[in-house]
């Protein structure tokens, strides 16, 4: 497989604060890639370095090795895009706002199609996106960002707001879009969910990267406790 | 007329005594507001007297300009969290003081003389300023409180303009709202200020509405395109190009 993302030494300082540091490691194409770590350890910021809604003040990042910041970013984020946890949608009725994001997106879709990606019930298109329960919510987020049909998509701890049952559906979209050759890179801190999908990862403690790696190894140090992480 | 004004200390004593008699504490703070408001308003007037005689048009832009780099910095006060939020006010007020001055001047209604441009130029700097910090602190707090928001959307590829889309929207009817709400009760409650001067200087009441109506015209294009620009700057700001917010 050949290498998609490679991080070359990235730092991250926001108000003085170093929130990344010295981040190596590379994701290839077409793997299911976990960021695991505590709260706090930097995972989000650092998926949001992928597609640039934070900029690194050091190192480099290269997609299909291009330099990120030199890939003008309308097409960069044709082809990597993030979902994030929590009530992401503009507010407004539903089909209203789904038809904003398809119209300015350049989407060929309709909302119904929309919904359909995570088999959503269309009586959500009369709610207000206020209104939509927070799993819903997420899922519509979901069915936005595979209707751009990106080559990476970044998913930011999106299960935790789902029942179990409609966190299994999303993994299987997401297993079944790697099939068809995306790249995905996710956050999670369940770790039936990492060992269930997730092929490789790191592990982040307080903006470092610890241990990289196959996923079963990095479960055991996680399980294990931080110190035996640091050991080695 | 000019010498009977100073009996009119009187009604400032009689707040004083007001204050003095309910123990309100207020007494040395009428008292120094109201020395404040003759000094500058006797100043002001010794400004007003020497810029009419001089009747150039420089003298009266001069004034203009100096009336906004005040305005610009009082709005900054007001707009503490955006960064620059002077040089956007300023934006913003030159853009509603040019377009609705210009418009009566090209339309004739309003001559380049001292006793419209100053007068009316005030009053636009004045309410163009309340609009531009209102505008600029209300964008702020929506970008600020609606950051994942706009994060997700820049991510689906949209644009920093679609995706700030809504906020602007939502802060230049922000800053509509006072002009539509005076617009809509005017002249019901209390006679607006130019009216009122106007006949208390002995114009015929026909003639002072219709002024008045030109003013508040007037303060409404202001008010909107003044917004409108510094808003277009302020965009430029809290986004890092077209790629993220930066608040
Ligand atoms: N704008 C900011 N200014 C200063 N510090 C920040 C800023 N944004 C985030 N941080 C800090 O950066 C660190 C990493 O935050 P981040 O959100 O990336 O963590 P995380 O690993 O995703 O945590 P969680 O699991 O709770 O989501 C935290 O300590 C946070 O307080
Ligand atoms: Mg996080």
């Amino acid at each position: 497989m050949s290498i998609i993302f490679r991080f070359e030494d990235v730092w991250l300082e926001k108000n003085g604060k170093s929130i990344l540091k010295n981040i190596n490691f590379s994701v290839k194409r077409g793997e299911f890639f976990v960021i695991l770590g505590e709260n706090g350890s930097g995972k989000s910021s650092l998926l949001k370095l992928f597609n640039r809604l934070e900029i690194n003040t050091r190192g480099n990042i290269f997609f299909n090795n291009e330099k990120l910041d030199e890939i003008p970013v309308k097409s960069l984020r044709d082809k990597v895009v993030m979902v994030m946890q929590g009530a992401t949608l503009f507010e407004g009725n539903v089909r209203r706002i789904l038809e904003i994001y398809i119209e300015k997106l350049g989407l060929k879709q309709t909302p119904e199609d929309i919904l359909d990606i995570m088999s959503l019930s269309y009586e959500n298109l009369e709610k207000n996106t206020e209104e939509l329960s927070g799993g819903e919510g997420q899922l519509i987020a979901i069915g936005l960002a595979v209707a751009r049909n990106p080559d990476v998509l970044l998913l930011d701890e999106v299960t935790s707001s789902l029942s179990i049952t409609r966190g299994a559906e999303v993994r299987e979209k997401m297993k079944h879009l790697q099939k068809n050759g995306k790249t995905i890179i996710c956050i999670t801190h369940n770790m039936e969910n990492a060992v269930s999908v997730g092929e490789r990862g790191i592990f982040l403690q307080n903006g470092r990267i610890t241990r990289q790696g196959k996923i079963e190894e990095l479960i055991q140090c996680f399980e294990k406790g931080d110190e035996q992480c640091n050991q080695r | 007329m000019q010498s009977k004004v100073i009996y009119s200390v009187i009604l400032l004593l009689i707040a004083v005594l007001v204050s003095y008699f309910n123990r309100l504490k207020a007494e040395k703070d009428l008292i120094v507001g109201g020395i404040r408001a003759a000094i500058q308003l006797i100043l002001i007037g010794y400004v007003l007297n020497y810029i009419f005689s001089l009747n150039t048009i420089g003298s009266q832009l001069l004034l203009l300009f100096i009336m906004t780099l005040i305005a610009s910095h009082t709005a900054k006060g007001r707009a503490k969290e955006v960064k620059n939020s002077g040089l956007l006010a300023f934006f913003g007020i030159m853009a509603g003081t040019i377009t609705s001055i210009g418009v009566l001047l090209i339309l004739g209604i309003i001559k380049p003389e001292p006793r419209y441009l100053i007068p009316l130029g005030g009053m636009v700097i004045g309410n163009t300023m309340n609009a531009s910090a209102l505008a600029l602190d209300r964008f702020y707090h929506e970008l600020k409180n609606n950051t994942p928001k706009i994060l997700f959307a820049l991510s689906l590829g949209m644009s920093t303009k679609d995706a700030s889309l809504f906020y602007i929207r939502k802060a230049i009817r922000a800053a509509m709202t006072p002009i539509i709400n005076t617009l809509k009760i005017v002249g019901l409650i209390q006679l607006p200020g130019a009216m009122t001067g106007m006949l208390v200087a002995g114009a015929s009441p026909m003639e002072a509405a219709m002024f008045q109506l030109v003013i508040m015209y007037m303060i409404a294009a202001a008010v909107g395109t003044g917004s409108m620009v510094a808003l277009l700057f302020a965009r430029k700001r809290l986004f890092y190009r077209d790629i993220t917010l930066k608040l």
